[in-house]
């Protein structure tokens, strides 16, 4: 990958950065959800 | 001995650190990804026994594509041992209370069910593929079987084309480059992945837990349907997010490893009727039991007792098929009832279809299937039957209408 | 009648369409119908046709009408 980083890219990675702390927040808190799709 | 699934740390570093280690062509390429998918699978064992008895039987299936002779007329015992084994290994408990063993493992072992697809997959097709020039390579079989991007929960990968796409660009040097809207792409879709399985199915799972616990103390059937209905919306929605949300995440972070994972969702609640339902959930298991379970059933039952009724053999190949795709989701008397209902569901939207094809004729039917008030009244009936008989998988309904 | 022709003579009838001309490239695409539901009565047709079987592989592995004639010619 070599073409350069845009100010667009900036705000691409704060969003998806936001997000993932979400996510992260939202797996501690949540401890018992039903993962449904695990094979057995 | 570690917990495995997609919120484990050491998957997510897995996920993270395997794109730096498989985008490099090298000759030991397969031999670090099957380190690597060798690794996952030990820690997630329970115990050495437990890996034992996987070993054994994920090794069996290439043994015999190996090594035996009398290929053709063995499969079929093969295969049968197989899913034998695979109804021991898994539980299905009440199979056993009916035969009497009290035989249970006392461990279920993971992502069992897919090795189950994929090592059929690789008995049936080799013998062709072998011809074709494929190499009967136990590397590339254990990495076909274990890999950690299909392992918990799919999607079902076939062989061939896990083993063209592996070994692609093998004939260039160094690293394989990734441009930068297709690096934001997939990383956009593994943290969607993780959004809609940790927080949007966590929200949908808790509340349908709610509405489910409810049920035991209903003031009138009235209210008991009611909440039901909530209870099912609620889950059927929770599936969704939380079964394609996984999905984007491995599809996602195999892509970023340079690796194609088959689409598994394709908007699944837009569907008019039941079989385009199948059409777009779970779209590789779809795919697996038409090739595996209907074709050869309908095939059998059309060269035998059904020849002059295509649609009768249609429609009875088609429940026997779903009706097992349901019992494969789970061990219990509830995954019968989704068996039976999504077999039923199958086989209504199947005759209605034929029977509309005659009435309307051509042109008719195409406009009626073209209809917008048709399309939209459609799907609510097809959502509205999908996610009342969703409610099966996972909870155990069958216990609350019994009482 | 060579091979080609007789399967020509099938196609029209599960299709129910006396107007369809196949080349080895036809496929699935090209003929209004063929879903994976009538590739099987093709397929039953064929082996009722030329008096072969053919196993459940090699039924899904059928893409276009080349492959029907090859996997027909090594049989009969």
């Amino acid at each position: 990958m070599n073409e350069r980083f845009e100010a667009k890219d900036i705000l691409k990675i704060l969003w998806i950065g936001l997000k993932t702390a979400i996510v992260i927040y939202a797996v501690f808190q949540v401890s018992n959800l039903t993962i449904l799709y695990q094979g057995f | 001995m570690i917990e495995l699934s997609t919120k484990s740390l050491f998957f997510v570093l897995l996920l993270l650190l395997a794109p730096f280690v498989l985008r490099y062509r090298w000759k030991g390429r397969k031999t670090v990804f099957l380190i690597l998918n060798i690794a996952v699978i030990s820690l997630a064992a329970g115990s050495l026994m437990q890996l034992a008895i996987t070993a054994v039987w994920i090794l069996i299936p290439f043994l015999f594509v190996r090594f035996v002779k009398k290929q053709q007329k063995l499969q079929p015992v093969l295969i049968i041992w197989l899913i034998a084994s695979f109804v021991y290994l898994a539980g299905y408990g009440f199979l056993f209370s009916v035969l009497h063993l009290d035989l249970i493992l006392p461990f279920k072992i993971l992502g069992l069910s897919y090795f189950l697809f994929r090592e059929i997959d690789y008995v049936l097709q080799m013998p062709y593929l072998k011809e074709q020039g494929y190499a009967c390579d136990l590397t590339d079989y254990l990495n076909y079987v274990l890999s950690f991007y299909t392992l918990l929960a799919g999607p079902i990968l076939r062989y061939k084309a896990f083993a063209d796409d592996f070994h692609k660009d093998e004939d260039q040097k160094g690293y394989i480059p990734i441009a930068k809207q297709e690096l934001f792409t997939l990383i956009n879709r593994v943290v969607n992945g993780y959004f809609k399985v940790y927080v949007i199915s966590a929200i949908l799972d808790h509340y349908a837990r709610y509405w489910f616990d409810g049920l035991k103390s209903h003031s009138s059937m009235l209210h008991a349907i009611v909440a039901f209905c909530i209870f099912a919306f609620f889950n059927c929605w929770f599936i969704y997010f939380n079964f394609s949300g996984y999905c984007d995440i491995v599809i996602g972070a195999a892509g970023l490893a340079g690796l194609e994972i088959h689409e598994n969702f394709n908007r699944p609640y837009l569907s008019c009727n039941v079989i385009e339902f199948w059409n777009r959930h779970h779209i590789t298991l779809s795919e697996w039991i038409r090739d595996y379970i209907f074709m050869p059933s309908y095939k059998l039952l059309l060269s035998g007792p059904l020849a002059k009724a295509a649609v009768a053999a249609q429609a009875i190949a088609l429940f026997f098929t779903f009706f097992v795709a349901g019992i494969w989701h789970g061990t219990t008397i509830d995954y019968v009832m989704y068996g039976f209902f999504q077999g039923l569901g199958i086989v209504v939207s199947l005759l209605y279809r034929e029977k509309r094809k005659k009435l309307l004729g051509k042109q008719k039917n195409k406009a009626y299937e073209n209809n917008r008030a048709v399309i939209w009244i459609t799907r609510i009936m097809t959502w509205s039957y999908i996610s009342l008989t969703f409610s099966f998988t996972g909870y155990p309904v069958m216990p609350l209408f019994l009482r | 009648m060579d091979i080609k022709e007789r399967l020509q003579d099938v196609f029209r009838d599960v299709f129910d369409d006396e107007e369809i001309v196949i080349s080895e490239e036809t496929t699935a695409a090209d003929i209004d119908g063929w879903d994976s539901l009538t590739h099987i009565q093709l397929v039953v047709a064929v082996q009722n046709e030329f008096g072969v079987k053919f196993s459940m592989v090699e039924t899904s592995s059928m893409k276009n009408v080349g492959d029907f004639i090859r996997l027909i010619e090594s049989r009969v």
